[in-house]
């Protein structure tokens, strides 16, 4: 599924609807990429299709993705470089934690299959 | 002109490829810090040093002598453009200079993490994309299995 997923297009329009107040016109394309978009940060599906029902829920919903996009972003590139860091120390068990902590929280299926798959890997350092 | 400023980032690039020792042709990692200095100092690396620097310096055009391809030194030497551009462009801009701002200073780390861990996507095509939407593509430069 990761495989798939390309996060410019809702990224560019957030950014030019939520940053550069460009109004959001809700066209088939609009809406169809919202909807995917939505999915892909685990959002639920029918809260999505009625968000999609006015300007200002469609304009929440956007922010909403956004939010999940760019905060998950950063958050896990974040932790990602502190368990390298204690990986290359031979701390794997606090390394370990830290993807631990990552998948406690994190909803968004592509940030989890990073964490997971970084923990599959600290792992097989044991 | 031109070939002058090729001859003085690739020696730039040189120091922000950390090696184990002395001339080997060892495992190298690129270097954060490296990159960070790289994109900020104009000073080349010591003629003197025992380095990776120096093997280069012995082997000019023969990154494989060092352990390098041709690619990862082209990979970072880009990085290190798109660095150095992006900076100019905050100076430009009014922005201050003399601190690597916390967006940036994230770019720079995701993209260290990308050629070391060897993640999915073009690094280098993730670092540009980094600096301009200050978002790490983590779609498409991530963690491999």
């Amino acid at each position: 599924m990761s495989e798939e997923i390309d996060w410019d297009p809702i990224w560019q329009l957030s950014r030019r609807v939520l940053e550069r107040g460009e109004p959001l016109v809700l066209t088939p394309e609009v809406c169809a990429l919202l909807r995917r978009s939505a999915r892909e940060v685990a959002m639920n599906e029918a809260e999505a299709e009625r968000a999609l029902g006015s300007l200002p829920s469609a304009t929440e919903l956007l922010r909403e993705i956004a939010r999940r996009i760019g905060e998950g972003s950063n958050k896990l590139m974040r932790t990602l470089n502190q368990m390298y860091r204690l990986r290359d120390k031979g701390d794997i068990q606090a390394a370990r934690q830290l993807m631990l902590d990552v998948l406690a929280v994190e909803v968004v299926p592509l940030y989890r299959e990073i964490a997971e798959i970084e923990l599959e890997k600290l792992d097989k350092l044991k | 002109m031109k070939r002058m400023r090729q001859v003085l980032l690739a020696l730039l690039v040189l120091g922000a490829v950390g090696s184990s020792s002395g001339c080997s042709s060892g495992a190298h990692s690129v270097s954060s810090k490296g990159l960070l200095l790289l994109a900020q100092s104009a000073a080349p690396c010591n003629l003197t040093d025992s380095t990776l620097t120096c093997c280069i310096k012995k082997h000019p055009g023969q990154p494989d002598a060092c352990g390098l391809t041709a690619q990862e030194v082209d990979n970072i030497l880009r990085a290190v453009q798109a660095v150095n551009e992006a900076g100019q462009a905050q100076a430009a801009g009014g922005e201050r200079n003399d601190t690597t701002p916390e967006w940036k200073q994230a770019c720079i780390d995701n993209y260290v993490n990308c050629v070391n861990e060897r993640w999915t996507g073009s690094c280098y095509d993730c670092l540009r994309y980094c600096e301009g939407q200050r978002l790490w593509p983590a779609d498409q430069c991530k963690s491999r299995r």
